[in-house]
């Protein structure tokens, strides 16, 4: 077995990721598989495997294969066109991972989101952790090749689909929060219908368990399974669900409340064992969670506008619910030259915007750390000294969303 | 005669072709999500004869799914060129035509750059029953195909 502390041991003038395929050189004991970009589970990314019999030595990951560049494009464009930008990394958690950019961006223009607003948020953010918990979910499922779960997860991620187009417009990419406030106020038919996909998926839960989580077959590929201890964890700065499934009791949103989650009352569920299943049970606990925090915020939602008034007043002719005129002010606002950084709770961990703002409109330069990047390493520590037939319950266990990663 | 059993011949074959569109398990880009969704239970484009499969020797329709990176375009031709005769590519969402949120990116190329596309899709990301119909719309040029 190779030594595996960081920072690896790979010899000189090597880096920890794969610059080209001349780097693998051959001539160990062991032998390099080749897994990806196309492979039968999801993601796209490349893993040179070092396998010797069938226990994984060395695990060395490709991955950019989706980089588009959003850090630099970031740059040339002003700074309410960032939201639709950003958000692509995660297109169906796009409520959290625009979450930092808006937080940022607010600090910037001196804006404060009226409370509607702020609850407003909180509410779409957690409606999408509960759906990208299922497909993270559905997604392990296929990774074991439970088909069952993959059917199921997506049939329930549907309908958080139908309603995020009733709320926001859009199935996937919401771009809901925007400098200041949120793009659409509910109405009460909206309420309802979130109330009712609440109900539902408590109910169709229960039966999901049943099927996913209580079946032996599951268990025992997940059980003891790719452990990360809690100091490797903090060591190697996992973040999210997946270093709370190592014992951190680490939560951004209850470390440094943001908007409206200071007012809601929630538990951060931790467990202990760090293996792939406490990193399952960690993810399928936080769906109760915020769907409580959901309840708690469609009980205590208060009204008014959901705009900003410094906006509002801005622009006489402002239309309440529409998107144009009150996007219109933006192009007359600036942010104040200096620094603004931001940190929210993204379903798969904290994600931070650096902002460096000159005075322009378009930002000199936005420093994106997206949670996915951040678990990599873990996930790859996690793989070695298993077996090869773990590595994908191991890989989907973190959740791993290329897009996310590679930004 | 001999026209008549290759003709007969041909039209089956272009039934089989398309009704089993099964395409292989790449994942290109975040539209990716979608297509799950095209898969699963509220959408089940199984109805299509669409089968995911994870074999690309098995698969004859390369759905591009988003944004191709220049690092990806080389795995993409690979694929493609791996899938036996006769394939059809889908090229999906804004990213995939002309690059959508990302035009003018260092590290992207569109579809068409890549491969012949039979079929895009807008949206970003296209829902699934635009994926659907652009599906339908490569069956038609199945069906109607010159031998």
């Amino acid at each position: 077995m190779q030594k595996t502390e960081w920072p690896f041991n790979l010899e000189v003038g090597r880096t920890f990721f794969v610059q080209s395929e001349e780097e693998l050189r051959g001539g160990g004991r062991g032998l390099t598989l080749v897994v990806g970009p196309q492979h039968p589970g999801s993601g796209h990314m490349r893993l040179f495997v070092v396998v010797d019999g069938d226990i994984i030595v060395d695990v060395v990951p490709d991955p950019g294969f989706v980089h588009r560049g959003v850090e630099k494009l970031a740059e040339n464009r002003p700074y309410w066109t960032l939201i639709p930008l950003v958000e692509k990394a995660s297109i169906m958690d796009s409520m959290n991972i625009t979450y930092p950019l808006i937080l940022a961006l607010e600090k910037a223009l001196g804006l404060e989101p009226p409370p509607r607003a702020k609850y407003l948020r909180v509410l779409m953010a957690e409606l999408s952790r509960v759906r990208t918990h299922l497909y993270d979910l559905a997604l392990l499922g296929v990774f074991l090749g439970h088909t069952t779960a993959f059917m199921w997860g997506f049939a329930l991620m549907d309908m958080y689909a139908e309603v995020f187009a009733k709320i926001a417009g859009a199935r996937t990419t919401i771009a809901y929060p925007v400098p200041g406030g949120v793009r659409r106020d509910v109405k009460p038919d909206h309420v309802e219908a979130v109330k009712r996909l609440l109900e539902v998926t408590r109910r169709k839960l229960k039966d999901f368990k049943t099927l996913f989580l209580d079946n032996p077959v599951t268990k025992a590929r997940l059980e003891g399974v790719g452990i990360v201890d809690a100091k490797k964890t903090a060591e190697l700065g996992v973040v999210g669900p997946f270093a709370r499934a190592s014992g951190i009791d680490y939560d951004v949103r209850k470390v440094h409340p943001y908007d409206a989650y200071g007012d809601v009352d929630f538990e951060v569920v931790v467990e202990k064992d760090g293996d792939a299943w406490a990193r399952t049970l960690v993810r399928w606990r936080e769906m109760y969670e915020s769907m409580s925090i959901v309840e708690q915020v469609l009980k205590a939602l208060p009204e008014g506008d959901v705009i900003d008034q410094a906006l509002l007043f801005k622009n006489p002719e402002y239309r309440r619910e529409g998107v144009g005129g009150v996007l219109g002010v933006y192009t007359y606002i600036y942010p104040e030259p200096g620094e603004y950084l931001a940190v929210a709770e993204a379903t798969r961990g904290a994600t931070l915007v650096h902002l460096w703002a000159t005075g322009l409109q378009r930002v000199h330069r936005m420093r994106f750390v997206t949670p996915s990047w951040r678990n990599l390493r873990a996930m790859v520590e996690a793989m070695k000294g298993g077996r090869l037939a773990d590595m994908p319950a191991v890989y989907m266990s973190f959740g791993y969303f290329p897009p996310e990663a590679d930004r | 005669m001999k026209t008549l059993v290759s003709q007969a011949v041909s039209r089956l074959a272009r039934w089989g072709t398309k009704w089993s569109l099964w395409p292989p398990h790449l994942v290109t880009a975040c539209c990716g999500v979608e297509v799950g969704h095209l898969f699963g239970s509220a959408y089940d484009a199984e109805r299509f004869g669409m089968l995911p499969m994870g074999s690309l020797r098995q698969s004859n329709i390369l759905i591009i799914e988003g944004t191709i990176t220049l690092k990806m375009a080389k795995f993409v031709k690979y694929i493609y060129e791996q899938m036996p005769e006769p394939k059809y590519v889908v090229a999906m969402g804004a990213c995939a035509i002309k690059g959508g949120v990302f035009y003018g990116s260092y590290h992207m190329v569109p579809a068409a750059k890549v491969l012949p596309v039979h079929a895009y899709v807008s949206g970003c990301p296209p829902t699934p029953e635009a994926v659907l119909k652009a599906v339908t719309k490569v069956q038609e040029q199945i069906a109607h195909a010159e031998n």
